[in-house]
C-alpha cells in the first residue's frame, strides 16, 4: 500500500472514528484499541493492538483497517525522531 | 525469555520471528524499549526479508511531537515457548533496533544479565508500558 493510500485510510477511518465512536469508545473502552474498517464502517474494539488488528482482518481479509488507541491522538508513540 | 544488559544499559532479549505458524523463523535482538508503546518495531529490510504482509495502518507519535501514518505488518513470535501472532509496526528510521514492549504479555517479566549472567535487571508493567528497575 502507498503512502498515500495509507494517508486515505487512516483519513477516512478517523473521520468515522471523530463522527460516531470517539465520545462514546473513550467513556467506556479507554486505552483499548479499535480498528476501523473505513469502507464497511465496521468497528473492532480489543485490548491490545495486535488483538483490535486481527479482529478486523478476520472479518474483512481483503481490506486494511486503521487501529487507534482510545484516549490518545497516537496509536503508538515510538519515542524517537524521523530520520 | 533471556535477555542481557548491553554497554549502553539497554535491555536485549533474543526473539525467534516468522511470517506464519510454518515459515522459517529469524533470530533478532530486539531492545526492551520503555519509551514505545507498541507491541514490537522492527525495520523495513525486516519486513521484506521475513516476507510479511500488511495488515493495517496506524497513527504513530515520535519524539519531537509530529505525527506520521505508518503500516503495521503480522508476523509470528516465539514468547516465552509459546507462538503468538502479533502486528509489528515499520521503523520509521532508516537504521534502528528492533525494539518490544513488555505489554505483550502482562503476566510475564522479563529479567536481564550482565555479561557474567548476574541478575542486572527486570521491567515491569507500570501505568500500561515497562519501566526499567535496574540494580
Amino acid at each position: 500500500m502507498s503512502t498515500e493510500q495509507a494517508n486515505d485510510v487512516a483519513r477516512r477511518a478517523r473521520a468515522i472514528y471523530d463522527a460516531k465512536l470517539r465520545e462514546k469508545l473513550t467513556a467506556t473502552n479507554s486505552e483499548e484499541f479499535v480498528a476501523i474498517e473505513p469502507d464497511s464502517g465496521d468497528f473492532f474494539v480489543r485490548e491490545t493492538l495486535s488483538e483490535a488488528v486481527q479482529a478486523a482482518r478476520a472479518a474483512h481479509p481483503n481490506r486494511l483497517p486503521f487501529t487507534l488507541r482510545i484516549g490518545h491522538e497516537a496509536t503508538v508513540e515510538l519515542g524517537i525522531l524521523h530520520s | 525469555v533471556n535477555g542481557h544488559v548491553d554497554r549502553a544499559d539497554r535491555a536485549l532479549v533474543e526473539l525467534k520471528v516468522r511470517a506464519t505458524a510454518s515459515a522459517k523463523s529469524t533470530t533478532i535482538t530486539a531492545w526492551v524499549d520503555t519509551a514505545f508503546t507498541g507491541e514490537l518495531v522492527v525495520p523495513r529490510a525486516t519486513i521484506d526479508l521475513l516476507g510479511l504482509s500488511q495488515s493495517s495502518v496506524v497513527g504513530a507519535g515520535l519524539a519531537d511531537g509530529k505525527q506520521v501514518v505508518l503500516g503495521t505488518y503480522s508476523c509470528v513470535v516465539e514468547w516465552f515457548d509459546e507462538p503468538r501472532q502479533i502486528e509489528v509496526i515499520e521503523s520509521v528510521v532508516r537504521a534502528t533496533w528492533y525494539r518490544i514492549t513488555a505489554r505483550l504479555q502482562a503476566t510475564n517479566r522479563l529479567s536481564f544479565a550482565d555479561a557474567d549472567n548476574h541478575l542486572a535487571g527486570d521491567c515491569e508493567r507500570f501505568a500500561g508500558a515497562t519501566r526499567p528497575n535496574w540494580r
